[in-house]
């Protein structure tokens, strides 16, 4: 066979493409398949990444003898793989290519994991191939990443749904089962909203702690800014300060938390004040501001649907239910002060805005309703002209 | 002088206008068979509800844009800012279902007077191609609007064409333009509704129309023993019928009137493809055929959804006896009736399988093949604390 210089060419790039790295990955593979399995898919791999930048060894060798190098080691405790992580992932230089944080260990040896690690030597708490996989490491955006906000509970399930393990720590197990039943839940699972709050977005993740009271209000109103800063101003921020009160946590819950409605009065004052009517009726008269104007607003908007699905001109009513409902989500926070006085005006402005709905459909009904008295000189103009022809024609039969 | 001699004479220098003249004076004046009555006038109000489709899809092709980011919004424009647009899309929208409903009348008179027999076989078939092309008219139309009703409704009317052997697949990607009922299919079905069917249709009818005016119009005589029509008896097209329809044709408008204001053709939602409603209907016309397919394994049902629209077309060549009097033909008016009550029934079963009802104060709900389940009142949910 003719060797030409294309194939001379081609065989030249297929040479250098197996590599001496890759050659020495493929030594390792002759022993380690499973974890090549694991290996191949991995983040690490997508980046250049093989067996000897981790484990070290000798990449010539094609036996055991790859293990007898001075540089070889075999992570022997989760300390030693928390280092191992770090060589890497506490270096600027090599982080910085990929955007990624160094502060991890630093974070991780703040976290009760990391305390229990680090200072008691505690095996059995989280290191970070409990949560990251260790051969099989995906990028967190991957939706098969073990830290994929989706698949965030089940990660953390795994230690803190395991009963026996948590009865060590005096910790429940059932946390997560709570949260699958709360309205962050629903919000992540169902609607798949990945923005949703897991875990971490409470606890932390490398710096994983459970917020003490003080700080449950900062956790929260991580997301909740706006109902953050109206509680501070509320009497039971200074209740709060007194160690009397969980702030959100008391009202709302934690881990199980629902999608809160004004409902959520009637069962959380009477917790602290059954005994005191004057705050009961202070509760009342806000749950009365917020109902009668949410009440009024979905009748808007319930009413202007109907009329936009009938192909009636909406589009400024649309506009004016949109402030209607800037208004309502005023409410929703302003009811954290706790003082009736300060809802009484964006109340008002979503009553005024509502009416001012309700006029302009009444007002498109009567423009409809002229329609329809219009077919009655239509049907007599028609009906005069069947009775002409109808005449005409007998008049010629 | 006046204006038409003039007219006439400029262009009787250059054409034989003579003939055109007796040409149109005998059109005008044919006479058509004494028994001509007030059913015989479906066939022109068809004619007519086309001619409107015609106007009022031009008028709306002003402003309609195809496509999926512009077409609900299109519509809401025709709708709310368009100069009378809501009634030019009402008239069109229930235009379409008179139109239906004219031409499926003026069959079954056709059918039960016999009127399809020698030496009109090609003239029933054409007519079935042209209810056909009506109803194909508003499989096509109907996902225009680009609201939930009509991309659901869509998705499943192109869903059982995937289902016919061999063939099936092809036909949906054809259809569709795709995997699902996007974009490419709203283009497709746009230029099918006001590029492809038009001509088809306008073709069909102006044949159909050639043949009637040939032949004339179906008396009610054995095949083969009609006798010429008495000038006596005979009613001239022009004045005499042109007048009945007249009186036909005002109470026609003003029912389309009526409708398009009443009821006005909705809006809707825009169509969501992540978004399934409750009870994704097709048009009534297509209602019995949606129910029919409910009773049988997906490909058996195609199949026997095909048998009455095959029967139809071929119905002239299998029902060859001379006798045109419904009263003389028993069989053909027997399975005439069973298929117009089968058809009836099946559509009202479609209307309301699938939904809840309340007879004589109890609740049902009825179910996907239309049976009835009495359904327990709710119980009242206990007071919060």
């Amino acid at each position: 066979m003719r060797i030409t210089r294309f194939s001379v060419v081609w065989l030249t790039a297929a040479w250098l493409a197996n590599s001496p790295a890759h050659a020495a990955d493929a030594n390792c593979v002759n022993c380690h398949i499973d974890r090549n399995a694991q290996f191949k898919d991995s983040v690490h791999a997508a980046t250049g990444l093989t067996c000897i930048d981790c484990h070290g060894g000798d990449p010539k060798a094609n036996d055991e003898t790859a293990h007898a190098t001075d540089n070889f080691h075999r992570p022997d405790s989760k300390q030693a793989i928390a280092q191992l992580c770090a060589s890497c992932h506490s270096d600027v230089r090599k982080m910085n290519p990929f955007g990624l944080p160094t502060d991890q260990l630093d974070r991780y040896k703040t976290s009760k994991h990391g305390e229990a690690l680090f200072g008691k030597n505690d095996q059995r708490v989280a290191g970070c191939t409990d949560c990251h996989g260790a051969h099989d490491i995906l990028k967190v955006n991957s939706p098969q990443a073990r830290t994929f906000a989706a698949n965030i509970p089940a990660t953390c399930g795994r230690c803190h749904s395991d009963e026996n393990l948590m009865s060590r720590y005096k910790l429940p197990a059932d946390v997560v089962a709570q949260y699958k039943t709360s309205y962050h839940a629903q919000l992540l699972f169902e609607k798949g909203d990945l923005s949703a709050p897991t875990c971490v977005t409470c606890h932390g993740n490398h710096g994983a702690t459970p917020p003490g009271t003080a700080e449950v209000g900062q956790v929260c109103g991580k997301c909740h800014g706006r109902q953050r800063e109206l509680f501070e101003k509320s009497p039971h921020a200074e209740a709060s300060a007194a160690g009397a009160f969980n702030q959100c946590v008391s009202c709302h819950g934690n881990h199980a938390i629902q999608k809160a409605s004004v409902d959520l009065f009637a069962s959380a004052c009477v917790q602290c004040h059954a005994n005191d009517p004057g705050q009961l009726a202070r509760r009342d008269e806000l749950v009365s501001v917020i109902k009668t104007a949410k009440v009024a607003y979905a009748k808007a908007d319930e009413r202007l649907h109907d009329a936009t699905v009938r192909g009636l001109a909406t589009d400024d009513e649309q506009i004016l239910l949109q402030e209607a409902k800037t208004d309502i989500t005023q409410l929703e926070a302003l009811q954290h002060l706790l003082q009736p006085g300060e809802l009484k005006l964006p109340a008002e402005h979503a009553q005024q805005t509502v009416a001012m709905i309700m006029g302009d459909i009444d007002h498109l009904e009567h423009i409809e309703s002229w329609k329809r008295r219009a077919l009655w000189p239509i049907w007599t103009f028609l009906g005069v002209m069947a009775v002409i022809f109808w005449l005409k024609r007998r008049q010629l039969e | 002088m006046k204006v038409y001699p003039r007219l006439r004479a400029w262009l009787a220098e250059r054409y034989d206008v003579g003939a055109v003249e007796q040409f149109v004076e005998h059109q005008a004046h044919k006479p058509l068979p004494p028994q001509t009555g007030f059913w015989h006038t479906f066939g022109s109000l068809s004619l007519y509800l086309f001619l409107n489709q015609v106007v009022t899809g031009i008028l709306l092709m002003i402003y309609y844009r195809p496509t999926t980011n512009t077409a609900f919004e299109s519509i809401r424009f025709i709708m709310t800012k368009a100069h009378f647009g809501w009634l030019i899309r009402g008239l069109h929208a229930w235009g379409a279902t008179l139109m239906v409903l004219c031409v499926l009348i003026h069959m079954v008179r056709t059918f039960f007077m016999g009127a399809y027999k020698k030496p009109r076989e090609l003239t029933w078939v054409l007519g079935v191609l042209i209810f056909g092309c009506t109803i194909t008219f508003g499989f096509t139309g109907y996902l225009l609007p680009w609201n939930q009703l009509s991309y659901w409704a869509t998705t499943v009317g192109t869903e059982i064409t995937g289902a016919i052997p061999y063939v099936g697949e092809y036909m949906k990607l054809l259809l569709r333009g795709g995997e699902g009922v996007t974009g490419e299919t709203l283009a497709r079905f746009y230029v099918a509704h006001v590029v492809v069917l038009p001509w088809v249709l306008t073709g069909i009818i102006a044949v159909h129309l050639f043949l009637m005016r040939v032949q004339g119009l179906s008396t009610m005589e054995r095949v083969g023993e009609e006798k010429p029509i008495d000038p006596q008896k005979a009613i001239p097209f022009f004045p005499h019928h042109v007048l009945k329809e007249g009186v036909i044709f005002c109470a026609l408008i003003g029912v389309m009137v009526t409708l398009a204001v009443v009821w006005p053709a909705e809006l809707g939602e825009k169509a969501d493809p992540f978004v399934t409603p409750e009870g994704i209907k097709p048009e009534w016309y297509f209602l019995s055929t949606y129910q029919l397919l409910k009773y049988f394994p997906k490909l058996l049902g195609i199949l026997v959804s095909m048998v009455p629209p095959v029967l139809l077309l071929i119905w002239p060549f299998i029902d060859r006896s001379p006798e045109r009097h419904p009263k003389k033909r028993p069989v053909a008016v027997g399975i005439g009736i069973a298929g117009l009550v089968l058809a009836i029934v099946f559509g009202i079963v479609g209307h309301f399988s699938e939904s809840h009802v309340t007879f004589n104060g109890k609740h049902y709900f009825i179910d996907i093949k239309g049976a009835p389940h009495l359904e327990q009142p709710a119980a009242s949910p206990e007071k919060a604390p």
